[in-house]
């Protein structure tokens, strides 16, 4: 035999499982259509044990109370004010080449599990650090906490799959195994507002009637765990404010329960309204939330909060502590 | 998710930019080729997870595909490697337990020659092993490798030549392992 036979025999396969496209198409739709992407970057995927998830402040209904009465000219000054003080802030140091991008945030996200015995969202709140490089590759430390669900038959789907264990710490390698992906994308981005609202238009053109929304997501993710310079987030937020559709809404808070003023914009494909949070003194960028809609195809109501993130905070590091070192290995 | 649509696939996926749904399409259309090139490297219950990173990652990247092309399944069989290849330790496991299935004293010269290709394999490089899977098991051609993996056509033909003549030499250096060259893609070959 030639060594590619010798491989196909090492690779020989049985009879497929027919259950298996239905149970994978289960869980592939409930990674995606079911939920938007704003909170739980590329990345994030990567460290997905399957059973990860996430969640909001208990019976939080937040973001659907409804905007203010100047609600875009009022959203646009926020995110003007934000980006104001955004451009006078120091920078972080030069991130070198065997240097890391520290960010640590508290995240709270909903994930769907489809096993066997059916499929449950669970909410469970956890914490975030990450170590990344400027060719994207790293290392990620999350500990989950104790989960929650959003409804009573969640729960018991749940106990029907064995009450899985939600919570735990994980340690994983990011290889930056995404192709031809940009890593930290961030890196080249413009700091003139005019040519950043073109290049962030141009690469959400695609998405049609989501556009606006769209954008909306990149600069959340620009902003979340990649290098930017004082210059590039006042661009960010500048962008931000020239979004049609863009309103503030009244009642938020971040998920350590800051009051906040919540710059929001629905995305009417996945029946989600997501959102900025920025703290109403300093006009310092608190984290993110996420809140459904009337219409959603997870079958919340409208105004439960599916997903959530709060920085604390980022800097540039020498190194990655050994124990996410040796525990990522393992 | 919707039933198979009519477009070609690079229609779909620009389609499913606005309309989240059609993606359905493309995951009904290419889950065998995906799942199946998963399941004869890492074994059935790892398949699925594979399985749903792959089409989650494609669907999270679909943005990116060139809605020129007519067949994403390149482009997800190569993310479906880059998914793999977080899971060599676990393959390789698989590989080696299969290697010793050899029960009876004829087959003992069979699992010999297996447990050695899984050492060879092994030795490679990541990218080296991976385009060879690619090559051998899910039978795409320098074309389609190169797109898979995002890589120019020269760098499939240098990694699989490097990674086949590695391969050889192992094996050529065992007793048991007498590789020849009958193999039909062989014609292929730099």
């Amino acid at each position: 035999m030639s060594e590619l036979e010798l491989i196909r025999d090492l690779c020989s396969d049985g009879p497929f499982d027919r259950d298996a496209r239905e149970r994978v198409r289960a869980d592939v739709a409930a990674r995606t259509i079911g939920r938007r992407r704003i909170l739980r970057p590329r990345r994030l995927l990567l460290s997905a044990t399957g059973l990860a998830a996430t969640a909001a402040a208990a019976g939080a209904v937040l973001l659907v109370a409804g905007p203010r009465g100047t609600d875009t000219a009022a959203a646009a000054r926020v995110l003007r004010l934000a980006a104001a003080t955004a451009r006078q802030q120091p920078g972080l140091t030069n991130l070198g080449a065997d240097q890391y991008l520290y960010t640590r945030s508290t995240n709270e996200y909903l994930d769907t599990v489809a096993l066997r015995s059916g499929a449950f969202s669970a909410l469970v709140p956890t914490s975030r650090e990450i170590w990344l490089r400027r060719d994207g590759t790293g290392w990620l430390h999350q500990v989950a906490g104790t989960p929650r669900f959003l409804s009573e038959r969640d729960r018991q789907a749940w106990i029907a799959a064995g009450r899985p264990a939600l919570s735990g710490s994980t340690d994983t390698v990011i290889e930056n195994s995404d192709g031809s992906t940009a890593p930290m994308a961030s890196l080249d981005l413009p700091t003139d507002p005019d040519a950043l609202y073109a290049k962030l238009h141009h690469d959400a053109a695609g998405f049609g009637g989501r556009t606006y929304a769209e954008m909306f997501v990149m600069i959340g993710d620009d902003l979340r765990e990649n290098y930017t310079t004082p210059a590039q987030r006042a661009a960010l937020f500048e962008v931000a404010a020239r979004l049609p559709g863009i309103q503030l809404v009244d009642g938020a808070r971040d998920t350590t329960g800051r009051v906040a003023d919540a710059v929001a914009i629905d995305d009417g494909s996945h029946h989600e309204r997501l959102a900025l949070l920025f703290d109403p003194k300093t006009r310092a960028l608190l984290g993110e939330q996420d809140a459904l809609l009337a219409g959603n195809e997870l079958g919340y109501p409208a105004g439960t909060v599916i997903g959530s993130a709060a920085y604390v905070e980022q800097k540039v590091a020498d190194s990655v502590p050994s124990s996410v070192v040796n525990a990522a290995k393992h | 998710m919707h039933d198979l649509d009519p477009g070609s696939d690079g229609r779909v996926i620009r389609r499913s930019l606005e309309d989240p749904h059609a993606f359905g399409a493309i995951f009904e259309r290419h889950f065998d080729a995906v799942y199946g090139y998963a399941r004869r490297r890492v074994g059935a219950d790892l398949a699925e997870e594979v399985a749903t990173e792959a089409f989650v990652r494609a669907y999270d990247r679909r943005r990116t595909f060139d809605s020129e092309r007519s067949d994403a399944r390149p482009w997800l069989l190569g993310i479906a490697a880059n998914v793999l290849r977080r899971h060599w330790r676990t393959e390789r496991r698989r590989h080696e337990a299969y290697a010793r299935v050899g029960g009876d004293a004829d087959a003992v010269p069979e699992a010999a020659l297996r447990s050695e290709v899984v050492v060879a394999l092994d030795n490679l490089s990541r990218d080296e092993r991976e385009t060879l899977f690619l090559f051998a098991v899910a039978d795409l051609s320098y074309e389609e490798i190169a797109e898979a993996l995002d890589v120019p056509i020269g760098t499939v033909r240098s990694r699989l030549a490097r990674a086949r003549g590695r391969v050889r030499r192992h094996l050529g250096e065992h007793p048991t392992a007498a590789a020849s060259s009958s193999d039909p893609k062989e014609s292929f070959n730099v």
